[in-house]
């Protein structure tokens, strides 16, 4: 068993085979080693998975909060757009090409408001 | 790869961008124009139109990519609901499909119950079901493995 096995700069996992990025003892801290059967250091699993998990815990934080967000901005645009603007028969006069521009002329300040919820849902 | 999606995606929210200034500023031009110049300033819209669904179909695709590809990363995520992570991934599918018969299938034809169907129930349903589930759940699935 070496002695100190957290020098090497690659490590590999005995089960899979795949090399994983390791680092110096200094830089991955105290994580637990584990060794193969003939005495190689094969991953500093512990430290990595909990690495992982930080990272996850803190995206997974802060995903409920951007579909909430997400959420209020479709449900936003779905009551500006149909119920607040809605289709009247004069914004057909151009052809259905042109129902947009029409429709931005006849109500400008709800069509900025949907188009900016169209921006921020998607 | 998620990443790198929703930055490509950005693409798509330039169109979004541009329709909501452009297209306000073309309105407000529009209104306020005589009858020669709405003709062109008519014409102009339809260039910016093009300009921008073709924004919008860049973004479909990476947003189809995006969630496809969530979805298979929280299948993989050890305690995270498997039921949850197949509804992200269903706007991913309704996205594709939209990308497909926008672009490919029936080109320049606007398919606007299937997008209100895509945005409606797919991509808010989507989210509500994150929202709801990871709100109630105060320790994130993960954290239990």
């Amino acid at each position: 068993m070496p002695d100190t096995p957290a020098r090497e700069g690659v490590v590999r996992d005995r089960a899979d085979g795949h090399d994983r990025g390791g680092g110096s003892a200094d830089s991955l801290g105290s994580p637990s080693i584990r060794f193969s059967d003939h005495g190689r250091m094969v991953a500093r699993i512990a430290h990595n998975e909990a690495t992982m998990m930080s990272l996850s815990a803190s995206a997974f934080r802060w995903l409920p909060v951007a579909s909430a967000a997400a959420s209020l901005a479709i449900i936003g645009l779905a009551v500006v757009g149909l119920a607040g603007i809605g289709n009247q028969t004069g914004d057909q006069a151009m052809g259905d090409k042109y129902v947009e521009l029409l429709q931005a002329v006849r109500s400008p300040a709800l069509h900025r408001v949907e188009m900016f919820l169209v921006w921020r849902a998607g | 790869m998620i990443a790198i999606c929703g930055v490509g995606q950005l693409v798509g929210a330039q169109g979004g961008f541009e329709r909501w200034i452009g297209i306000s500023d073309l309105a407000a031009a529009y209104s306020s124009a005589a009858v020669d110049q709405q003709l062109l300033i008519a014409q102009s819209f339809i260039t910016l139109l093009d300009t921008i669904r073709s924004h919008f179909h860049e973004g479909q695709l990476l947003q189809a990519a995006r969630f496809l590809l969530a979805s298979w990363a929280l299948i993989h995520v050890p305690g995270f609901p498997r039921w949850l992570a197949l509804v992200v991934g269903l706007p991913g599918v309704t996205s594709t499909l939209l990308w497909l018969g926008n672009s490919i299938l029936i080109d320049g034809v606007p398919f606007f119950p299937f997008t209100l169907a895509h945005v409606l129930i797919f991509v808010l349903g989507a989210n509500v079901a994150v929202a709801v589930t990871l709100f109630r759940q105060p320790q994130p699935a993960p954290s239990e493995a």
